[in-house]
């Protein structure tokens, strides 16, 4: 393994675990998501691609 | 949080939730099993798989991707467990993180261990471009869109990133098979194109099992063949997970020199111990508290003690090979200088009878006649244990190019003609066609005919030896029967085998080597055939088949 290719490696493997961390504090620590208390709020992103793609 | 959002959940009445993963607002116990046996597999075999891999990339990036599928599992078993929303949605986006990356491991540990090298950058950086979008959008609405709250059903809305993924892990499935057949066309080597089925069948296998509870879940969740079971029946696929993970690790173990025993012993007992030491989560009396704890200590010795043992076992094993290795060596060193000196005075008995200057006493020429005959003998001896040993540890070089079988065999039955003669014995020779055409070493093919045949010759005390050829589909058999002494059962099991030779056989044959049947099956082996015996038993004679692929 090059010394390139082995940081490219180094380097994806810490985004993934910055990745996590960061949906970590978004949900956990500051709680930033919202509830769906009614089914019309709810966008429906599968009919949504469905429609998109033709299906 | 509002206060109505708070009174909607306490409404929902969920389970509080233990260890992230235990709770009643499971929907089926099945989870654990199907969940938690593999993740305890995927890290007992990961950790150990890293351990012994060493400095082998392959071996890492199997870590890696369990360690990945441990975190997918984990996660999934607390978003079936846990009654904490903001838990879900952590859980949830976890999940959309690493499921893309144990697809992408797959591929990765696929493409390394076929190519044996590290996948070249440009690769390697597309593949983090597909895999990106993942990484960087996973918190945001792109990801999961927010907490569902209509129903009771703790579920997050997922986003057009879902999707994304399945997307990409279709593209990477596709990129393994498409590496796969692409290197098995490559390779003409026949051992190299079994690694290559094998690890791609055990690859897919894994990537298959796992994608199956989400593919038969999400498809057949709405529909009504299999309504609210399906889920149920999609946790059956992720337990084909430890199988195809066990057989990943195993063929990291079987191409890659370290030892299956040793490693095998080490998963057992550390599966046990975690198995085992589970119980104490669960278990509240103090007196099951004890008597755990008690097959704890007991399993940790027992187990200590195993592992040992078959390292012990091991290395005594390897010591014996390695000795084995060593006394084959000076055999073989010994047979070459003997088989040397033979072959010189062999040259000058030959040459004292052939000059008739040479030798001016008449009744000397009997004791010469004589010695030149023993010597013979002699040099055909060791020349046997020498091509038979050869043969056998695949020492012996082939020159292959196509020819015709039935004139080796032929020209091999003629040259034993005089000996069979010499005993009284009628040697027949029968083909069904003029050519068998296979690819193979002419030279060598002839002396694995000529000793099967040798082989009836000096085993048969009266009748005749058939010699036979015949077509069987895409293979030419060549059959060798005997009215000779036949084949006991005992004996029938080790004839091929080097130093083989039957119970009697020095009865019949004082020059048995026991390396004349090895040579043949080596010679044999080598041209991707096989060779057998049958025999009714003693006394009733036996026949001796040779199968080649025709080309």
């Amino acid at each position: 393994m090059d010394r390139n290719n082995k940081l490219v490696t180094a380097i994806f493997l810490i985004m993934v675990f910055a990745s996590g961390l960061n949906a970590y504090l978004h949900y956990v620590k500051n709680q930033d998501f919202i509830y769906f208390t009614n089914e019309n709020e709810i966008p429906d992103w599968n009919s949504l691609l469905r429609s998109f793609l033709g299906i | 949080m509002t206060s109505g959002i708070t009174q909607l959940i306490i409404d929902c009445q969920w389970f509080p939730s233990q260890f992230f993963i235990f709770s009643g607002n499971v929907f089926d116990p099945l989870i654990y099993y199907s969940h938690l046996l593999p993740l305890v597999t995927a890290l007992i075999l990961g950790f150990f798989v890293f351990l012994h891999s060493k400095n082998q990339l392959s071996g890492k990036i199997l870590t890696a991707t369990l360690g990945f599928l441990s975190v997918w599992l984990f996660s999934d078993m607390v978003i079936w467990a846990t009654e904490i929303p903001s838990h879900t949605m952590f859980f949830w986006t976890l999940e959309i993180i690493v499921e893309p990356m144990v697809y992408a491991g797959v591929f990765y540990f696929l493409y390394v261990f076929i190519n044996g090298k590290d996948l070249g950058l440009k690769i390697k950086l597309l593949i983090i471009v597909l895999l990106l979008p993942t990484l960087l959008l996973a918190s945001s609405k792109f990801g999961l869109l927010g907490y569902n709250l209509t129903s009771c059903d703790r579920d997050a809305v997922e986003g057009p990133l879902a999707h994304y993924g399945y997307f990409i892990e279709i593209v990477l499935i596709l990129l393994s098979l498409g590496l796969a057949v692409k290197s098995f066309i490559k390779t003409k080597i026949s051992s190299e194109r079994n690694k290559i089925v094998l690890v791609t069948a055990g690859s897919l296998g894994f990537l298959l099992a796992f994608s199956f509870g989400n593919v038969v879940g999400s498809l057949f969740s709405d529909s009504n063949i299999l309504g609210d079971y399906s889920w149920s029946i999609g946790q059956y696929g992720i337990f084909g997970v430890p199988i195809f993970v066990a057989f990943l690790a195993y063929l990291i173990v079987k191409y890659h020199s370290f030892n299956i025993k040793t490693f095998g012993a080490q998963v057992l007992v550390a599966a046990l111990l975690i198995l085992i030491g589970s119980e104490l989560f669960f278990v509240t009396n103090t007196m099951n508290q004890v008597l755990v704890m008690i097959t704890l200590i007991l399993t940790s010795i027992g187990g200590f003690l195993l592992v040992k043992s078959v390292a012990g076992e091991i290395k005594a094993k390897e010591d014996l090979q390695i000795a084995n290795a060593g006394q084959e060596n000076l055999i073989h060193i010994m047979n070459h200088q003997i088989k040397g000196y033979l072959a010189k005075a062999r040259n000058i008995f030959a040459e004292l009878l052939s000059e008739p200057d040479y030798c001016a006493a008449e009744e000397a020429k009997p004791m010469i006649s004589e010695g030149l005959r023993s010597l013979t003998e002699g040099v055909d001896f060791v020349q046997q244990v020498l091509q038979g040993s050869s043969a056998q540890s695949g020492k012996l070089v082939y020159t292959t190019k196509p020819m015709n079988f039935r004139s080796v065999a032929y020209v091999a039955t003629e040259e034993q003609g005089d000996n069979a003669k010499a005993k009284g014995l009628v040697i027949s020779f029968k083909s069904d066609a003029e050519e068998y055409k296979v690819n193979g070493d002419d030279v060598q093919l002839r002396e694995a005919v000529k000793n099967l045949i040798n082989n009836s010759i000096n085993y048969t005390e009266k009748g005749s030896i058939e010699v036979g050829m015949n077509k069987k589909g895409n293979k030419v058999l060549l059959s060798v029967k005997d009215t000779g002494i036949g084949i006991n059962k005992e004996d029938m099991g080790r004839l091929f085998q080097t130093g083989g030779r039957g119970k009697d056989s020095l009865k019949y044959n004082v020059n048995s080597t026991g390396y004349g049947l090895a040579f043949v099956r080596g010679v044999v082996e080598a041209h991707q055939g096989r060779v057998w015996a049958e025999s009714a038993g003693q006394g009733l004679g036996s026949a001796f088949y040779l199968e080649l692929p025709l080309s």
